[in-house]
């Protein structure tokens, strides 16, 4: 078993790895920026290590900071956690290089999945279903007509380099396609540095659907169920839930099957996420995420399994701690982010937190990093705590829900918790008939 | 160094306490010190009883709005103020630094010494390349900080000159 790990991360994810390290009698190593030295974790970890200055590409992007720290501290593995470096195929061959163990996938699957125009070949090759679309990047201006042709209007123009939602434009029609190809082109050379697109067909009014798989390294490859992501703003999540409300116990099944095959003729290892788009009882793939999800704590809820346990152990070359028999789903759970940003107008709000109180109760987990004191750095993403609340059934859960948004306390600053209190009571969210456009087409546009 | 916190409790610290008295008894020493990042004690015979001075970091209350968790002890409050000496060299990167540019060899510099701009200070090996860190302006060492073959982090005090 991994002794000591080092969390190359910060905010919520870092904290969640390190009580799992708790849970499990594993040292902690905490690397941080200067502007992180106050953070939760820091102060919680067995050691820390300031590895640079606030901005990204000095601390949390600073692959030789990191392994310097590892180093340093005779950590034996490393723990990405989400974002930053944890889907960076480079950075987990300089870890494994060292003699540290990565605790993520395989780096071909790392590098199969970060480009989006192999992971859809990948994808089709294990029998997952596709958007209908190009077969692979879209090289010229002629190409994407004939393609678009092909698929039907309306398309989307995306970077294969892109992902998370970002570097996607719509084609409405023939005549939208010139403007939409080059700018996705361009913008995507700009933030990507690399300015391959292809297309698919842009969905009507989908649903956005993904399944959480595991695999270990003894070949056991299992699905732990779907989460509902479609609440979301700009392709950002905003509040997810377990199980879907649209789902069938048999189309669970289906998907789960499906995407846990998949994964297994990949040959794949550790945590992986399949998204896909639902509409019409179709799926399509969109996009495999090779690492934890942020939202992973709904699945936690409903099936009682400690996914980063789960992680680490599989890193440390244990087998999975159950089987697909043993997988039971029970209840229903929702999460809600909640960000430092302003709950209409969206602008960040960070700042020293005066006052925090997380709610609590039955059925009520609150994921956050905030104290009373704590200063949220402007550096980072707004994400300051998860609110994960489990319930019997989806309307106990809302119920339960509703109860532990009232209890909650962040002050000064403006955050999603006023969102997130009108949502949790539109009768949309109550009856789960929402899409992927349904917050920002119809739940903004109606309360402006 | 890298932080490093951990929860020292009164029974382990008194067990440990009566370990180093038996060690200035039994080697007949008049004045025995210890020092950790964590703890210091000194045990002296100067007076008729022995009076351990032990100061422990405190343990890390989250919810209390602390600064970064500091240990009180005596040796690390000097720790505290020289962060802000105008003169301070602080660490760049990670790593780990070297007095000298090799074992067996003299160090680069010694306190007391005077130095000019640009004059190699000491070195820090990062992933088996070494980097030298050099003396942002002419001066004299007035204390070297940290000790040979010491892991520093980023930001981490290494040399004061004034």
């Amino acid at each position: 078993m991994i002794k000591k790990i080092l969390i190359a991360n910060r905010g919520d994810v870092a904290l969640r790895v390190l009580r799992a390290c708790r849970d499990m009698g594993i040292e902690t190593v905490a690397v941080h920026s200067t502007a992180d030295a106050d953070a939760m974790h820091v102060r919680l970890a067995d050691e820390s290590v300031c590895i640079g200055g606030a901005p990204s590409s000095e601390s949390y992007l600073n692959v030789p900071a990191i392994i310097s720290a590892a180093t340093i501290t005779g950590a034996d593995a490393i723990h990405p956690g989400v974002g930053f470096l944890s889907e960076n195929a480079d950075f987990a061959r300089v870890v494994q290089a060292h003699g540290l163990i990565f605790i993520g996938p395989k780096i071909e699957h790392i590098t199969a999945m970060g480009d989006k125009v192999e992971a859809k070949r990948t994808a089709a090759a294990s029998g997952l279903p596709l958007v209908p679309g190009s077969d692979g990047a879209v090289d010229s201006l002629d190409a994407a007509k004939k393609v678009a042709q092909e698929v039907g209007y309306p398309v989307l123009v995306k970077a294969a380099s892109g992902g998370g939602g970002r570097g996607m434009k719509v084609a409405a029609s023939a005549d939208h396609l010139s403007e939409a190809y080059s700018s996705a082109r361009s913008e995507a050379k700009a933030a990507f540095g690399d300015d391959t697109v292809y297309i698919e067909r842009y969905l009507d009014n989908p649903r956005h659907i993904e399944v959480q798989i595991v695999a270990d390294s003894h070949g056991n490859v299992i699905h732990l169920g779907e989460r509902e992501c479609s609440v979301q703003r700009r392709h950002q999540k905003l509040l997810e839930e377990a199980p879907s409300p649209v789902l069938s116990d048999d189309q669970r099944h289906q998907i789960g099957t499906t995407a846990a095959n998949a994964a297994a003729q990949m040959g794949y290892l550790g945590l992986g996420t399949m998204e896909f788009l639902y509409e019409n009882g179709e799926f399509f793939f969109i996009e495999m995420n090779t690492r934890l999800q942020v939202e992973h704590p709904i699945t936690e809820e409903i099936t009682g399994i400690d996914l980063v346990c789960e992680q680490i152990r599989i890193a440390s070359g244990e087998p999975l701690s159950v089987t697909q028999d043993q997988v039971k789903f029970k209840g229903h759970a929702i999460e809600c982010r909640i960000n430092a940003e302003h709950p209409e107008t969206f602008f960040p709000t960070p700042g020293t937190v005066t006052n925090f109180h997380a709610a609590g109760g039955p059925g009520v987990r609150v994921d956050s990093f905030l104290y009373s004191g704590y200063a949220i750095p402007p550096y980072y993403d707004s994400l300051v705590a998860k609110l994960v609340v489990y319930g019997d059934d989806r309307e106990h859960c809302l119920a339960r829900l509703r109860r532990a948004l009232d209890e909650c306390i962040i002050e000064p600053m403006p955050t999603s918790l006023d969102l997130h209190r009108r949502l949790v009571n539109d009768k949309d969210i109550i009856s789960g008939n929402y899409t992927i456009r349904w917050l920002e087409e119809d739940f903004l546009n109606k309360n402006k | 160094m890298p932080t490093k916190k951990t929860n020292t409790t009164a029974s382990s610290g008194s067990a440990f306490v009566q370990e180093l008295a038996d060690i200035l008894e039994s080697a007949g020493l008049v004045e025995l010190e210890y020092e950790t990042e964590e703890i210091s004690i000194r045990l002296s015979r100067a007076s008729s009883v022995a009076a351990p001075v032990m100061t422990a970091a405190p343990a890390v209350a989250p919810a209390a709005p602390v600064a970064a968790p500091a240990a009180a002890s005596p040796a690390d409050t000097p720790a505290v103020d020289i962060a802000n000496h105008p003169g301070a060299v602080t660490s760049p990167m990670v790593g780990t630094a070297y007095l000298a540019p090799e074992p067996g060899a003299s160090d680069f510099v010694k306190e007391g010494e005077s130095v000019k701009e640009g004059q190699t200070l000491l070195i820090i090996e990062a992933m088996k390349v070494m980097n030298p860190i050099t003396a942002p302006k002419s001066g004299v060492v007035k204390s070297i900080i940290i000790s040979n073959a010491q892991p520093v982090e980023y930001g981490e005090v290494l040399v004061i000159i004034e």
